[in-house]
């Protein structure tokens, strides 16, 4: 198992978002990865990495790179912004194994994600920019740390679902990873919409990110998002 | 120079935009830009509309437009486009109110910075801020009400001397041609917030500056008109504005 090196951590939660004003653009997908690097991960991080890389290599080639902006999110006990919402293109190899360790913020990390998703899409929208926003969350555990309570969480998908013009072009997905949390329960009570369970496999892993590949396309393309079966 | 480009549906035609746009560089100084609004009442006008704006494409890369004025290769262009529906026309079938589009054609040189604007039906133009709405009360002489009845390029000159809308442009800042999509622009929404005063729409779409070395820029004002000022076209719209940087 890694170490805990938090040198490189963002405490600040520094989301630093790509400038509205420069978004060439009149309509954006906004993805959002919030993913576990708590210390189980370790069993499957490098599979991880790799499916995640091979995403981000793909969707660079994809007709729909340039509207798509990936933010991503670390979290343990403390979450970590790796970026905030930047083009694809700019999306550097990501290696959760640097940061492994630690316990499991999720209401947290799903909080602060979801605000930072909302936020700059009323930036976007404001200056023009349509704004199709999926949150993708990845973990293998159940929260045992956060400051804030699922129902935080739920409170903020509510409010968003509960308005017309945002109801149906803002997703939530849960990728509950091996068998050891109730990932039905963690679901229920954030509000996400949708929940996969999958094995920590490679291929099941990779199975995982195509899903997240097609269901971005289809998003682009205006078609509804639908619950992952794996 | 910067082309901006915008086609929108309108909340009045639920299946197809029935207008089109084209962009086109013949050479390295000629550009050729075009608005097309496919008639309402005829049959299947995306089609229409569409189909006109290719064979103009066509025709126009086929010329040799060297040594000619914008007006001879405006009225070559035409006169070809009449050519090819009618041919096209007899091929598939297809009818006279299949064919319905206005045509609006903008030929720049860019190395003269002097341009020529025809109009063959109704739209509007904005050449350095000066607007022109060109009426026709929704009654185009359409380029396919001509297919049969003209039958040689005597015919064709009459006709296109007394039907086509013809425009100088000369030392361009700030040009615009659109079809009369421009105009069908109403609150969608019934909004307490909703008050028309607010804001001059042709004029922010086609002279106001605010994004303008944005690619994205009339679309971003589109969406802007629609999320702020509850403003949306009922009829389609198609738009080409160019900008001198």
């Amino acid at each position: 198992m890694k170490n805990n090196n938090y040198d490189d951590l963002n405490f600040n939660l520094d989301f630093a978002n790509f400038n509205p004003d420069d978004i060439e653009v009149d309509e954006t997908i906004n993805a959002v990865f919030i993913i576990d690097t708590s210390s189980s991960v370790y069993q499957y991080v490098n599979e991880l990495n790799y499916a995640f890389n091979d995403f981000t290599e793909s969707m660079q080639k994809s007709h729909i790179a340039d509207k798509l902006f990936v933010s991503v999110i670390e979290f343990n006990n403390k979450i970590n912004v790796v970026n905030g919402f930047m083009p694809i293109s700019s999306i550097q190899n990501m290696d959760f194994s640097k940061k492994l360790g630690g316990a499991t913020a999720l209401y947290d990390a799903v909080y602060h994600g979801l605000n930072n998703a909302l936020d700059y899409r009323e930036n976007l929208e404001n200056s023009g920019v349509k704004t199709k926003t999926m949150v993708f969350v990845i973990t293998d555990g159940e929260d045992n740390s956060s400051k804030n309570s699922a129902n935080s969480v739920k409170n903020i998908i509510k409010k968003i679902k509960a308005d017309e013009l945002s109801a149906f072009s803002f997703t939530t997905i849960l990728f509950g990873l091996g068998d050891e949390a109730n990932f039905e329960k963690a679901r229920i009570d954030m509000g996400i919409e949708h929940l996969a369970k999958i094995g920590t496999s490679g291929a099941e892993i990779k199975k995982m990110i195509g899903f997240i590949s097609q269901s971005i396309s289809s998003v682009s393309a205006g078609q509804p998002t639908f619950a992952p079966v794996f | 120079m910067i082309v901006h480009k915008l086609l929108k549906r309108g909340l009045n035609h639920p299946n197809f935009c029935e207008d089109f746009i084209l962009d086109e560089k013949l050479n390295q100084e000629y550009s050729l830009f075009g608005v097309f609004d496919g008639c309402s009442s005829g049959v299947d006008s995306h089609l229409a509309s569409t189909l006109i704006a290719k064979i103009i494409r066509a025709e126009a890369n086929k010329i040799n437009i060297e040594k000619l004025s914008f007006d001879e290769i405006l009225e070559k262009i035409t006169f070809k486009t009449l050519k090819s529906l009618k041919k096209i026309s007899k091929k598939f079938f297809l009818s006279k109110n299949e064919l319905l589009s206005t045509i609006i054609l903008f030929l720049y040189n860019q190395n003269s910075d002097k341009g020529k604007i025809i109009s063959i039906g109704d739209g509007f133009l904005s050449i350095n801020k000066h607007e022109i709405e060109i009426n026709q009360n929704n009654q185009p002489n359409y380029l396919a009400y001509n297919i049969d009845e003209i039958r040689n390029k005597k015919e064709f000159k009459i006709w296109y001397d007394e039907n086509v809308g013809k425009y100088d442009v000369e030392n361009l800042e700030d040009v615009t041609i659109s079809t009369d999509g421009i105009f069908s622009f109403a609150n969608d929404y019934n909004s307490e917030n909703y008050n028309n005063k607010e804001i001059n729409i042709i004029e922010y779409l086609t002279q106001d500056k605010n994004l303008f070395s944005n690619k994205a820029m009339l679309g971003r004002k589109y969406n802007i008109l629609k999320k702020t000022h509850f403003l949306q076209n009922f009829d389609d719209l198609g738009i080409i504005r160019i900008i001198k940087q």
